[in-house]
């Protein structure tokens, strides 16, 4: 750890190249993860599609105000990462750390929120089985839903909340450059895991509110 | 120092305008569930999550200043959501030869629960049936 990682690493002519290879592999994998969340989001539009009045009874059980509040969190980390990726472009170092730390210290929040949640849905007993509290018992596949859904999300989240605090702790002891490419990377990965939580919002929180 | 310092702040304006419109498209669509717009609730909430995705992945995932590789990887992932959803729905949306896709029957959606039993008592064909057969 004490050695201190070159910006420009092997095979790449050019950091412009180099940057360019962790964008575009970046992008692939971002393509692979849409593939992966994109599975789940179709059985849940076919099962709502075959009985949307289930989908909105049990979506209405859903805290709306952690839901919301978690979407803004979220939001506001996605605008600290970008600008610890713009810090690291124009060499601020102590700004890309302190953007860096602000984007975990939002996480953290996010996940905190989510236990708040999670625990008041336990309370209602919403969890999919025998002795469900919501009738019909289509109801059960929308919170079967919405535990994969949220809970892989939340691994991705946390996933997400280790690659930003090490390369923030790397770079604060010096052994990752300003400049590296390493951030974009990260950013990339962290607006991914925000952009689904975007798409999860109106399919969980706001079905049948009205 | 001043130098610096003022373009520290010249670099928050941009990214700071973009998000607080995610925030405003936040409130839109919160507040827009809760008033009774029928199917357009649905529409709005939709369009809105695009509208978010689309200023997240254009503005901060840079592809606004991305090269066309990196830009034909993002549309790949995009087609891959539109050929899953439509082929599937081109399915779900035409099979309603057994009656069984349209809604769930109120015992096959229990079907696995406890007082239900493990399977359904009446089995649906699994094959579209053409005309009379003997």
């Amino acid at each position: 750890m004490s050695e201190v990682s070159p910006v420009v690493h092997e095979p790449w002519p050019s950091f412009e190249r180099q940057k360019m290879a962790v964008s575009f592999g970046m992008w692939v994998f971002i393509a692979s993860e849409v593939l992966f969340f994109s599975g789940l989001l179709l059985a849940y539009t076919i099962y709502r599609h075959l009985d949307a009045e289930a989908f909105k009874i049990a979506s209405r059980e859903t805290e709306v105000f952690y839901g919301g509040t978690n979407t803004a969190i979220l939001l506001t980390s996605s605008l600290t990462m970008a600008m610890a990726v713009h810090a690291s472009d124009h060499g601020f170092r102590r700004m890309t750390i302190r953007c860096l730390a602000a984007t975990v210290a939002f996480g953290l929040a996010f996940l905190v929120m989510k236990g708040f949640e999670y625990h008041s849905d336990l309370d209602k007993g919403l969890w999919p089985g025998p002795g469900f509290p919501l009738h019909p018992a289509t109801t059960q596949l929308f919170w079967a839903f919405y535990w994969i859904a949220t809970g892989v999300h939340a691994v991705h989240l946390s996933v997400g909340i280790g690659i930003v605090s090490t390369i923030a702790v790397r770079l604060k002891r010096g052994t990752l450059l300003v400049k590296a490419s390493t951030f974009e990377g990260a950013a990339l990965y962290w607006h991914l895991v925000d952009t689904i939580w975007i798409i999860l919002l109106p399919m969980i929180y706001l079905v049948g509110r009205a | 120092m001043s130098d610096a310092s003022q373009s520290t702040w010249r670099l928050w304006l941009k990214p700071s305008l973009i998000w607080l419109a995610l925030l405003v498209l936040l409130g839109i669509t919160v507040g827009s569930a809760y008033i009774p717009l029928g199917i357009f609730n649905g529409i709005i909430n939709y369009s809105v999550a695009a509208a978010k995705a689309a200023l997240v992945l254009i503005f901060f995932m840079h592809l606004d200043r991305s090269r066309a590789l990196i830009r034909l990887t993002a549309a790949a992932g995009v087609f891959w959501v539109i050929f899953l959803f439509s082929l599937s729905f081109g399915d779900y949306l035409t099979r309603n030869w057994n009656g069984s896709a349209t809604t769930l029957a109120p015992k096959q959606a229990q079907v696995g629960t406890r007082e239900h039993g493990t399977y359904p008592q009446q089995r649906l064909p699994l094959v579209p049936r053409f005309g009379h057969r003997d």
